[in-house]
């Protein structure tokens, strides 16, 4: 049977017909892949899921940051008050008083009228706002009249206040017009019944707004006996100007005082038992080191079992939180932040003939036009004995992937060590949304940009866990150290081997409480 | 299903074409990534790369020539992909000339299984050019360009795997004699 055959021929002959059937995982794997692009084919959403994210985030912290300084002094309305009731202000006294000479003949009313406006100018001159409301209230209980001065500024304010309050303010107007004609007769009985229920419905809108005004008014009305220690000066000169003008109606106010005091004594007790400042905004910056857990690879199944070394960027951008009780406060912010990983001991090479692209076996790369020809090849599956060792180690280089991300975090804080210094444990989760995307290849020290990665999701979540240390330096400033851990949740959705990414960040910054 | 019915379903992403052009070339195109890889594993990869590709350029794919020719193509272009290396790097080594020493005897008992490893265990090089030569019919210019060598390094390339594969032929020869004697 022996037959002088060429080597070629033997082969030829024998794999001709040579046919093979793969494992069906195979199959599995080209579905898997191929869904997956036609998944990408159809991420128009996370674009737009992007920017309302941005803005349903950016309406969260409107609404949280009006809530902050509505109950703080009622700052919205100065903030949006600024070019309209200050001008009113100025114009608005000669009008208020013409109103109320003509609908009050009564010298007493014109009297505190006056003494209204009068009170409306001091605080004009005094610093916040918060002054220039408070007597509006105050002149409110007093006598149906002056309810009409605020009446002007209400119209202004009514944009900015809430609901309940115009509403509050809106049922003074449909009052205001009956009170004069008795109250020319009689302030004493008439506001008594009229004006009693209409504070009592004030106060109580008030109430529910929790807002300083309210005790403000409060102290008003009970100030020719209070002594209260809370309120600032500024307040307690403005009331003393308002509740010392009427003197016909101070019977109204100590029975109304009388009315109030219980209600009074509870809104009290609440603020001494609940935290004054409530609200902290924070700013840090962090060195973050960002690495797997395990072995893995982003790029190729090739570089999995190859060395990476993370690198260390940094992160900054601010947060708020808000205090929920005395242990527990939940905070959202916005970071920017920067990570990178090399992987090492990877031999890059030129192509310079090709047909079919390196994008196949490199698929998890977008490579850019100038590096098109640039391929990598794991120095663990490089067969060395071909090449000289001269060359192999001058060959050696690294590949070297950046990210950037905006990073919203909402997490929660736990307060466990209460002195001078405050220790606190922190969970949550944070969004990722992708800002930079960048794979270089280094070789000698030499960077050069090969292209994108692919397989990074422009949304992404990541898993926080972390300590916060404070450092008190005032009663107002913080001085924060954060250690944190953040485990990558599905910021790729292509990789290879175990490849599970986190990074680590030392915070550090100053924190404002108000 | 026509070829053509079936080309131009796959072309609109029809994932059941897709399947059934996959069930009826895999064991073709699997033969070609076997040889052409170092082992089963790597052949296993070039044939879901092979795939991607072909699904992902099958709409420039125009009806001319034979489908399985271009999925071929495809195929060992996949496969090549993994090895090219810079040209310097391997010229160094393979610039000596080697004689042409071929020609051997041999009978029919040899088994595929044992061919296809010995055609995998050939360095990179020598496996994808006597592949590409003495398997496929690319000429050695073809193969120059292909692998970004040149013309007298495939040559070489060529005769040192044929003398490689010679030799391990003939161990196995006598081995399978020597047990049969």
């Amino acid at each position: 049977m022996n037959d002088k055959k060429h080597i070629d021929r033997l082969f030829q002959e024998k794999l001709r017909n040579f046919e093979a059937t793969p494992n069906s995982s195979v199959w599995h794997a080209i579905r898997e892949e191929l869904e997956h692009k036609e998944d990408d084919r159809n991420t128009i959403i996370p674009l737009w899921l992007k920017r309302s994210g941005i803005a349903a985030s950016l309406l969260l912290f409107i609404t949280l940051g009006y809530r902050v300084f509505n109950t703080e002094n009622a700052l919205p309305n100065k903030n949006t008050n600024v070019e309209t009731s200050s001008q009113n202000e100025v114009q608005e006294p000669p009008k208020n008083n013409a109103i109320t000479i003509g609908t009050h003949t009564k010298l007493e009313q014109h009297n505190t009228s006056k003494q209204a406006n009068s009170v409306s100018h001091t605080t004009d001159i005094g610093k916040t706002d918060n002054n220039q409301h408070s007597p509006l209230f105050n002149t409110g209980i007093n006598t149906s009249s002056t309810v009409s001065v605020p009446q002007k500024h209400s119209a202004n304010t009514q944009t900015n206040a809430s609901a309940e309050k115009s509403n509050a303010l809106k049922q003074n107007t449909s009052l205001s017009p009956k009170n004069p004609i008795p109250s020319k007769i009689d302030i004493a009985s008439n506001p008594k019944t009229e004006n009693a229920s209409l504070l009592n419905k004030n106060h109580k809108e008030l109430l529910k707004n929790k807002t300083p005004n309210a005790s403000n008014t409060m102290v008003a009305e009970t100030l020719n006996a209070s002594q209260n220690k809370t309120e600032n000066k500024a307040k307690e000169k403005d009331s003393e100007a308002t509740t010392t003008a009427p003197n016909a109606t101070l019977s109204i106010t100590e029975e109304i005082a009388a009315l109030e005091k219980s209600s009074e004594d509870k809104e009290r007790a609440n603020e001494n038992t609940a935290p004054e400042t409530r609200w902290t905004l924070n700013s840090n910056i962090a060195p973050v080191y960002f690495n797997s857990l395990s072995e893995g690879s982003s790029i190729h199944s090739q570089f999995n079992s190859n060395t990476k070394s993370g690198k260390i960027n940094m992160s900054y951008g601010i947060k708020g939180s808000y205090v929920l009780n005395d242990k527990l406060s939940i905070r959202a912010g916005i970071n920017k932040v920067e990570l990178g990983y090399s992987t090492n001991d990877v031999f890059i090479y030129n192509n310079v003939s090709s047909s079919t692209t390196t994008e196949n076996t490199f698929r998890n790369i977008a490579f850019s036009d100038t590096a098109k020809d640039i391929s990598f090849i794991s120095n663990n599956d490089f067969a060395f004995q071909q090449i000289p060792e001269v060359l192999s180690n001058r060959i050696q280089g690294a590949i070297d992937q950046e990210l950037g991300f905006i990073e919203m975090p909402l997490e929660l804080e736990y307060k466990f060590i209460e002195r001078k210094i405050d220790i606190s444990v922190i969970g949550g989760f944070s969004a990722l949304l992708l800002n930079k995307n960048e794979i270089y290849s280094t070789l000698d020290g030499q960077s050069t940009y090969i292209g994108k990665a692919t397989n990074i999701n422009n949304t992404s979540f990541s898993a926080n866990l972390g300590f916060e240390i404070d450092f008190k330096l005032s009663q107002k400033f913080n001085l924060n150290l954060e250690p944190a851990f953040k485990y990558q949740l599905n910021t790729f959705n292509d990789t290879s081997g175990n490849f599970r990414p986190y990074f680590m960040g030392l915070y550090s910054g100053f924190s404002f409480k108000f | 299903m026509s070829l053509e019915q079936l080309i131009q379903k796959c072309k609109n992403n029809d994932t059941k074409a897709q399947s059934e052009l996959y069930e009826r070339y895999a064991s073709k195109i699997f033969a070609i990534c076997l040889k052409y890889s170092r082992n089963y594993a790597e052949a296993e990869d070039n044939l879901q790369d092979s795939f991607l590709t072909i699904f992902k350029k099958i709409d420039q794919y125009k009806n001319k020539g034979a489908l399985e020719g271009w999925l071929k193509r495809i195929a060992i272009n996949t496969a090549l992909q993994r090895y090219r290396k810079t040209k310097g790097v391997f010229d160094i080594i393979n610039e000596e000339q080697i004689e042409d020493v071929s020609i051997e005897i041999d009978n029919d008992t040899i088994g595929i299984d044992f061919l296809l490893e010995c055609i995998q265990e050939l360095p990179d090089r020598y496996r994808l050019v006597f592949n590409l030569y003495a398997l496929d019919g690319y000429a050695h210019k073809e193969i120059a360009e292909m692998l970004n060598i040149t013309i007298g390094t495939s040559k070489s390339n060529l005769a040192r795997a044929r003398l490689i594969l010679k030799n391990k032929v003939e161990l196995y020869k006598s081995s399978l004699n020597s047990k049969t004697l």
